[in-house]
């Protein structure tokens, strides 16, 4: 019976603990603003008092979506790591960037950004790993006004929604032009039944048609799933010129496997989710030849002599150092999200608005590790697929062609 | 009988008070728009709890499908609201209407499966409204979900911000206890604890038992569309990994922290799950580094820790802890005479 | 009809569905002793899995890192039950049940603190050139893989039904108190059934791994699918597991293949449920004669 009033003590102080701390924050926006409003909301937008920037991330750490979550945070906490060596100072005004993990569920995800904007005062987010979660997060951005960086390619953005990374659009034409070059006009699709996977087909079908290419067979899998073989049946049967996968690891992973058993003998085009060492181990032997879209970070030696092979060199070696792998397209993106947001802060600009003006006119031709940003008013969306490149696996690694 | 009895009713009035004097006490002290958050969730999910303790603590059913239900009102409202702008709480009536003929259509053949059958056959039932969902995308926006809900207003009056939106649904979880209450306490009541108990005895007294359990099966459905349609107007946005069958399994861990016994483990469950969740994320980042895993290992370990020490869940362990504290000895005289009052 | 279509389709569901019963065999294997269902019981497969690829890359052979990984799992189950579950012995099942949820939270969380986020393979125990039948694929692992279900039902028949530890086990979920009477040690019986699961939940990821590759979280939806084909083939009966697995499996493939891939899992959830009404103890209730 004592045990149980010990844990019954324990768990009521407990509550209380965390009662004090998802409270006290308020306490702070509160004391630091000029005046709160009677709802102890705080007022969007206006929020940052002069010479404090707060940057909310807000990724998948744990869950199902962590394996493309975990590169993406790494990365930003590389970059926490040097903004804290040298002070926390940007351009003489101190930035914090407070990192949430969402553990691959929505209802946290949209929690931690309505905390991070109401009780935090954030003048700028960035997330989230997936595509439905970040669709929810954009919402919030723009209810709020507050500038929201999108990890995910969502397709519809809006006044204060920018998009890092390239869209869906520019990678399948990278793709298409792929398949023109080689002269390819039979395409089979296959993804995974998850927000990615599904977000990737209706783009391939308005793209394949001017192009001159036919979707001869369009099949898709559960994300979970450990074998594939029906559908690459079904494909088989419809003779395609060559194969398309939309789908993260292990799904990506698993096609792989199937396709080299039913002794298919076509080019595969796998997506930028399968753009990590992991698909690499994964696949193993079966992986020769397979083209995946991934960043010039991971065949940076390969590259022509230039400042950006030598940036791409020095990111690859400060993720090896800290981290042990090199960079992905998932660091890569990460890390210029972080890093136009401080060429932001340190041209002056502190609240969302300035933020948001900035990135749509001053930023002009911004060359990230992920490829050029080219954002402009109408054009939240601007950044070049030059980062990007279809990558042969060979021997077990990535090659570069081109 | 006239032991137990007590458990389940004595002091009702009282914990109707605490949970009134408590959120009058939160909405006194808290700005913090998380903390509302928090607690409105609680309160969601309460809802489908307290329905589901119904189901399991009383009919003795258990059920892995209600977050599909949950889903069902959601998505009704969502889907409603957005796409067709119809008024919110027409559209939550109808995620009701619908929950109704779907719980109906699934409970009548359903119930008449025993234990692990019937947790199959809701799991099922689950996994055909996830795959629906995902499959649809047409009609709800598939596996990228679907945005741009709109929040809830009353006579003009924005509910939109957590903190009303907290006041309202800590209202309708007070409501939704207290029909469930009367429920426990009319004749359905009894003839659920006698199901509970031994359905062959009930059977003998000439009671249709399974017209019983679909009607609280439909009811604890119901329950859950509801809070489904809160869920959709609060979050504002809806996708189907919700409404899986991993909700539906986090909803019973939910009861069994608390007490299934008791109309209150439901929430104290909810309550004490969500907290747990929330603790371990504030308190272990300060005791060690090693990101977020070690947070989930250490919630994995909490909650196995209470199931140990508490197997019948929290009610009964505070009950107890009540019970040799000097107060209980005051209030039991205090509540014999309510009683005396009352019966 | 394309006939090598089909026999495709047969092959892969048979493949599929036994990594489903021999998932549903371990379940089986607590189930019959403790009477608890142990949702834990997909970790075993994945750290067995796990381990053994570890082991490998740490340079040992094949044949002593898969006894070993099952070695070390079986004793990891074996902890599981006497730190865990004997101590709340008189618990409610359900209660046991979360505790086991509990518990798979636990190791899926070590499972990505030890080997990470991402898939890991391993090579196929043998040569894994495809061997054509009638215009379809097979792969020698998917013979492995059925070929060991096989084999552990057999061996399990024979250790339940033939010897009299088998039978003190079976004993203890018939009449708990009535086994206690016989002067059959319950306690020590349950921690053994928890060992023999785990070993078999090991052999089960070990041996499909080369196939789905492993990865931390896989025993969620093994899991899942195992306690499918479990209470299809009747809760306590090891050949109703087995045939549950290769049921749900066929059930699967040829709902996707001849019907629709999106909807292939809720067209065997459906035809799962219509089955449960019509035969509610399982696919094996008849046979096995119980009804409580």
């Amino acid at each position: 019976m004592r045990k149980k009033l010990g844990m019954i003590v324990i768990l009521l102080l407990w509550i209380a603990l965390v009662g004090c701390s998802a409270s006290s924050p308020s306490n702070e926006t509160k004391s630091s603003q000029a005046k709160p409003s009677p709802s102890g909301k705080a007022e969007p937008a206006s929020g940052n008092a002069g010479d404090m920037v707060k940057i909310g991330v807000v990724l998948a750490e744990t869950g199902p979506a962590s394996g493309l979550g975990k590169p993406e945070i790494d990365a930003i906490r590389l970059v926490k790591k040097k903004l804290e060596a040298q002070g926390g100072m940007i351009g003489g005004k101190k930035v914090e960037i407070i990192m949430k993990d969402y553990e691959t569920d929505d209802t946290k995800a949209v929690l931690a950004m309505r905390k991070l904007i109401a009780d935090e005062g954030v003048s700028v987010v960035y997330g989230a790993t997936q595509v439905s979660t970040s669709i929810a997060l954009r919402d919030i951005a723009l209810k709020n006004n507050v500038v929201f960086l999108s990890g995910a390619p969502i397709g519809q953005l809006g006044e204060t929604v920018f998009q890092t990374g390239q869209t869906s659009e520019v990678l399948i034409q990278q793709m298409i032009d792929y398949l023109k070059s080689k002269n390819i006009h039979t395409v089979a699709w296959i993804n995974a039944r998850d927000a990615f996977g599904q977000s990737g087909l209706p783009i391939m079908k308005k793209l394949a048609e001017p192009n001159g290419i036919e979707i001869v067979d369009a099949e898709d899998f559960d994300a979970s799933a450990t074998d594939m073989t029906v559908q690459l049946s079904k494909i088989k049967a419809k003779n395609p010129g060559a194969l398309i996968v939309w789908s993260r690891t292990p799904g990506a992973g698993v096609v792989v496997k199937n396709f080299k058993q039913l002794g298919f003998t076509i080019p595969m085009l796998q997506s930028q989710a399968a753009a990590n060492d992991a698909f690499l181990k994964q696949v193993g032997a079966d992986g020769e030849g397979v083209l995946v879209q991934g960043s010039k970070a991971s065949v940076a030696e390969q590259l022509p002599d230039s400042e950006y092979k030598n940036r791409l060199i020095q990111h690859n070696q400060e993720m090896m150092a800290e981290y042990n792998y090199p960079g992905d397209i998932f660091t890569t993106k990460a890390t210029d999200a972080m890093n136009i947001i401080f060429k932001a802060i340190e041209a002056g600009n502190t609240t969302s608005d300035q933020i948001r003006d900035f990135l749509e006119n001053q930023l002009h031709e911004y060359q990230g590790l992920s490829g050029t940003f080219r954002y402009t008013k109408e054009n939240h969306a601007a950044v070049d697929d030059n980062g990007v490149s279809l990558l042969p696996i060979h021997n077990g690694a990535w090659s570069y062609s081109k | 009988m006239r032991n137990r009895k007590q458990s389940f009713y004595a002091g009702r009035s009282k914990v109707f008070l605490s949970i009134f004097i408590l959120m009058l006490l939160v909405l006194l002290f808290n700005d913090s728009t998380n903390l509302y958050g928090i607690l409105t969730m609680i309160g969601i999910y309460s809802i489908v709890t307290l329905g589901l303790s119904l189901l399991m603590g009383y009919a003795g059913q258990i059920s892995l499908g209600h977050a599909a239900f949950f889903g069902i009102g959601a998505y009704t409202s969502g889907i409603l609201t957005t796409t067709h702008g119809v008024n919110p709480f027409l559209s939550m009536i109808c995620g009701v209407a619908i929950t109704f003929v779907i719980a109906l259509l699934v409970g009548i053949p359903a119930l008449k499966l025993q234990g692990f059958s019937l947790a199959l056959a809701t799991i099922g039932f689950n996994q055909i409204i996830y795959i629906v969902i995902i499959s649809q995308s047409q009609l709800t926006g598939g596996a990228s979900g679907f945005s741009g809900i709109p929040g809830l207003a009353v006579f003009g009056l924005n509910l939109s911000e957590n903190r009303y939106y907290f006041l309202l649904v800590w209202m309708i979880v007070l409501l939704i206890a207290y029909v469930s209450m009367n429920i426990i306490d009319s004749h359905v009541g009894r003839v659920l604890r006698g199901i509970h108990d031994s359905e062959i005895a009930t059977l003998t007294f000439g009671v249709n038992i399974s017209a019983f359990k679909v009607q609280i099966f439909v009811l604890s459905a119901v329950y859950a569309s509801i809070a489904g349609s809160l869920y959709a107007h609060f979050i504002n946005f809806i996708a189907p990994p919700t409404f899986s069958v991993v909700a539906s399994i986090q909803f019973l861990v939910m009861i069994a922290v608390g007490g299934s016994q008791s109309i209150w483990g439901a929430i104290i469950g909810t309550a004490a799950m969500t907290f747990i969740g929330e603790g371990v994320r504030t308190i272990v980042p300060l005791l060690m580094e090693g990101g977020g895993q070690v947070e989930v290992v250490v919630y994995g370990v909490v909650l196995v820790l209470v199931m140990m020490f508490m197997p019948k869940g929290l009610i009964p362990s505070l009950k107890n802890v009540w019970d040799r504290s000097g107060f209980s000895r005051r209030s039991a005289m205090l509540a014999k005479g309510e009683e005396r009052r009352s019966g | 009809m394309d006939f090598g279509q089909l026999m495709q389709f047969v092959i892969t569901g048979l493949t599929i569905g036994s990594i489903y019963g021999l998932i549903a065999i371990g379940f089986v294997a607590v189930y019959n002793v403790t009477g608890v269902l142990n949702f834990a019981h997909g970790e075993f497969a994945m750290v067995g899995a796990l381990t053994s690829i570890s082991l490998i890359h740490a340079g040992l052979p094949l044949f002593l890192s898969i006894p070993l990984a099952i070695a070390i799992t079986a004793f990891l189950g074996g902890m599981i039950e006497k730190t865990t579950l004997s101590p709340v012995r008189n618990a409610s099942v359900v209660t046991l049940i979360i505790i086991t949820l509990g518990l798979s939270i636990i190791i899926r969380g070590l499972g990505y603190i030890l080997w990470g986020a991402y898939p890991l393979s391993m090579d196929p125990f043998s040569n894994n050139e495809p061997i054509h039948i009638w215009g379809a694929v097979l792969i020698p692992q998917s013979m492995w893989v059925f070929a060991t279900m096989i084999v552990l039902l057999g061996g399990l028949y024979v250790f339940f039904e033939k010897t009299v530890f088998g039978a003190a086990l079976k004993a203890c979920v018939v009449n708990r108190k009535a086994a206690e009477l016989m002067g059959i040690n319950t306690k020590s019986l349950s921690t053994f059934s928890f060992i023999m699961s785990a070993a078999i939940g090991a052999v089960a990821g070990i041996v499909i791994t080369p196939i789905t590759s492993a990865t931390y979280d896989m025993g969620l939806f093994l899991g899942l699918k195992g306690v499918v084909a479990m209470v299809l083939g009747g809760m306590n009966s090891l050949t109703g597991a087995v045939l549950g697995g290769l049921v749900l499996g066929l059930l699967e493939t040829f709902a996707g293949g001849y019907v629709s891939t999106a909807y292939s899992d809720a067209i065997s959830f459906a035809i799962l449920i219509l089955l449960l009404f019509f035969a509610p103890n399982g696919l094996l209730a008849k046979a096995s004669g119980k009804r409580v």
